[in-house]
């Protein structure tokens, strides 16, 4: 069967893989059916204004042309006040359900006003604001919108800090409006906030998601008349919310599935224990705590974790990464009451080792994403037995796990089978043996084994990200790379640099080479100090590798590579797609080439 | 020996070729699967006369390495409409290996049977073919006759040059 053969609805469902602009500025020119199909409502339900350049750069008349072909097919529309209504006018949008819309300081609130007016019947409607200054007639003008299904607020930076003390009673005349509303994402600072919640509880029954990131003006009795027995979505994070809360929330969602908590430095044990409890139906829980003093941490434990496990039988991600109060002794428990376990992500968690990786593995076969960076217990051989064991991973992150060195996965397989007849073919079963694994992450593991590396590529034929930081104590590493690059032809995204990127690494002109020759796929190349890379390499992988994007690296006065002479090299590119980016760090330089496909 | 009797459905290809196939992979076949459930018991084959052997084959293959696929994480990116996960290499090389007209019969198939993980790798596959090629190239690539007269063509042209602006 020849394309033209292909019936149309099988033409447009490849076409819903391309970018939109690739649909205007190259699917219409093909012939006389691909530029019909081309305007086709289905592939133009979503539409973003405000990210492609090629839409942001466009003349007026242009847009105009394209819009009047495709305009009243879009639903969700993303733009800027301005945008929408000077160059577009809300007439060509008859068909508009989601409205998304950054507002800046200086943005006209009349033309944002006859735009609402415009668009009355919005189920959707997210808006970014650069100020809450003029929320107040902002929020006033939105409660026209009574068909609401999702609102969404957000400020374009975090931190911010209001003295607006008339604000709930805003936010109580629009929850009071819409009575529809399922889901609703407000991050509005130290606004006071209790009263509109309760407002929303009472008037918004079928809440599905609330997100109250970075509330600070937020307490527990903002959920003390809670009705949101639909609430199925909760996040808390950066609230001053407590215990008392949590125990709110558990008895009053029984449909609850994500809870996220990071932050909350107000809720201890005691408030996971009622989620336990209570929500059985839960699936994924959040308690990051990431880089900020102690006073900010929520002060959970292990036993407040396990019992959410015990009683949330179907849990499916549990991500607490940096928490001080959790350890590893957790995993022994987890494993076995958590087998339906798909995320786990604990990055710096104390006490994390081999017995708890080996548990994980041999119960939690369904495992896909890991992190355990910075866990200092892992070694090699734990890391070995969890690849083999997880066989649905895709990805795995064992960054700074300094005793991670010896990854050995043929003789690992061949402990299991203890066959010793059959040893011989281990190193074939490894690479015969189906492993889904796409992302992996060594940075900073100083002391793998280039022999490892060896053993993962052909392991992991899928490959298409790795990172290798500060992979400066092995030998052989050109070997390893080079088997690397030809088992793995995935490979988008290699990162080899040193540690703080200035220390060098020991690849040279066979690696280049290599990825050169191999790495057809590489769109991002990420490379230290070196002083055996030289300007031919440089060139040959500019010349070979057609996808790539981005290549960085360092230079200085003793590399064999001169900047003068990557300028020079830039500048001889006939293409005009190829730009360098550098600036100087004390003596070293570091160079960033891009290039645009 | 007692032999566990696996529940096997009966497919006629345009060969008139007859397969039998694990109700356990036929599971992939999305709207199909209650209508192959109801014939089980049939002797008669259901007869797909779109469908050749040699594409029938693939299928069956496809769907027997990817039988225990689990679910992917519920996650607010996976809800999109399509997954952003790149094709496996398993598959990159098993939809391209017979060439592009083996592989347009295996996404027709795809969709006449429903199988929802093989038409979206095999659709992805192709867009990757289309992207990043000038529309010469296109129809190149996959012998498309230009049938725009060179009137039109300067008209769709003066409409869609984007990327001189």
């Amino acid at each position: 069967m020849n394309i033209n053969d292909v019936p149309s609805d099988i033409i447009l469902e490849i076409f819903t893989y391309l970018p939109q602009p690739v649909l205007v500025a190259t699917i219409r020119l093909v012939c006389h059916r691909w530029n019909e199909l081309s305007s086709a409502p289905g592939l133009w339900h979503q539409l973003n204004l405000y990210h492609s350049s090629i839409f942001l750069s466009a003349s007026k008349h242009k847009l105009d042309a394209l819009l009047q072909k495709i305009g009243h097919h879009v639903k969700a529309l993303k733009t800027r006040v301005p945008c929408v209504y000077t160059k577009f006018g809300p007439r060509f949008f008859t068909d508009l359900k989601s409205l998304h819309i950054r507002m800046y300081d200086n943005d006209d609130i009349e033309k944002f006003e006859d735009i609402i007016d415009c668009f009355k019947d919005l189920e959707t409607f997210k808006l970014d604001v650069s100020t809450f200054e003029r929320l107040t007639s902002i929020i006033s003008i939105v409660k026209r919108l009574t068909n609401l299904r999702k609102f969404h607020l957000r400020h374009f930076f975090c931190n911010h800090s209001s003295n607006l003390k008339l604000m709930p009673h805003v936010f109580q005349v629009l929850f009071q409006n819409t009575k529809l509303l399922t889901h609703v994402t407000l991050s509005c600072g130290d606004i006071y906030l209790d009263l509109a919640i309760q407002t929303l509880s009472e008037k918004n029954p079928n809440l599905v998601e609330l997100n109250l990131n970075r509330c600070s003006g937020l307490t527990s009795t903002a959920f003390t008349r809670l009705e949101f027995s639909k609430l199925r979505s909760l996040v808390l994070d950066r609230t001053p919310v407590d215990d008392q809360a949590l125990k709110l929330v558990a008895e009053n969602s029984p449909y609850l599935e994500t809870l996220s908590i990071s932050k909350c430095r107000n809720v201890t044990d005691k408030g996971l224990y009622y989620i336990g409890m209570k929500c059985i139906r839960l699936r994924k829980i959040t308690i990051n705590m990431y880089s900020s003093g102690l006073d900010q941490c929520c002060q959970v434990t292990n036993s407040g974790l396990l019992s959410v496990a015990e009683g949330c039988s179907d849990l499916r991600q549990i991500i607490g990464n940096y928490h001080p109060y959790i350890n590893g002794d957790i995993f022994s428990n987890i494993s076995q009451l958590c087998s339906n376990i798909q995320v786990l992500e604990f990055e710096k968690i104390k006490n994390v080792t081999d017995v708890a990786l080996v548990a994980i593995a041999t119960h939690c076969t369904l495992l896909q994403c890991v992190n355990f960076s910075e866990c200092d217990g892992v070694s090699g051989s734990g890391v070995s037995r969890f690849l083999l064991n997880c066989k649905w991973l895709k990805q795995a992150k064992f960054n700074s796990c300094m005793d991670v060195a010896n990854i050995s996965l043929s003789s690992t397989i061949c402990q299991e089978y203890n066959d010793t007849e059959r040893s011989e073919q281990c190193g074939k079963s490894l690479t015969k043996s189906n492993s889904y694994i796409q992302v992996l992450h060594f940075r900073y593991c100083k002391y793998l084994t280039a022999k490892s590396l060896i053993e993962i590529s052909q392991f992991c034929p899928d490959l298409n990200e790795l990172r290798l930081a500060g992979w400066t104590a092995a030998s052989d590493t050109d070997d390893a790379l080079v088997q690397l690059l030809t088992n793995c032809p995935n490979l988008q995204l290699l990162l080899c640099s040193g540690i703080q990127d200035t220390e060098e690494t020991n690849f040279t002109s066979r690696t280049i080479e290599a990825i050169a020759n191999y790495g057809h796929n590489i769109k991002q190349l990420h490379f230290s100090l070196n002083y055996f890379i030289t300007i031919d390499d440089l060139q040959k992988v500019l010349s070979m590798c057609s996808n790539l994007e981005q290549v960085t690296f360092y230079v200085n006065e003793n590399t064999a590579l001169y900047f003068r002479d990557i300028e020079l090299l830039i500048a001889n590119c006939d293409t005009k797609k190829i730009g360098l980016n550098s600036y100087k760090r004390l003596m070293t330089t570091c160079c960033q080439i891009s290039i645009k496909n | 020996m007692y032999k566990k009797i696996v529940p096997q459905i009966k497919l006629e290809t345009y060969e008139k070729e007859v397969f039998e196939i694990d109700l356990d992979i036929a599971k992939k076949f999305g709207k199909l699967v209650p209508v192959l459930q109801e014939l089980l018991n049939d002797d008669k084959p259901l007869t797909i006369k779109t469908i050749n052997s040699g594409t029938l084959k693939k299928i069956i293959t496809w769907c027997t390495y990817h039988k225990d696929d689990p679910l992917p994480p519920e996650d607010d990116d996976n809800r999109m409409k399509h997954s952003t996960e790149e094709v496996s290499s398993w598959d990159d090389k098993f939809l391209q290996e017979d060439g592009q007209a083996a592989l347009f019969d295996l996404i027709s198939a795809a969709h006449t049977l429903d199988i929802d993980g093989l038409l979206d790798v095999a659709c992805k596959v192709v867009a990757t073919m289309i992207k990043g090629k000038a529309p010469e190239e296109i129809r190149k690539v996959f012998n498309i006759k230009n049938d725009f007269t060179q009137q039109e063509e300067d008209q769709v042209r003066k409409e869609n040059d984007w990327c001189e602006d």
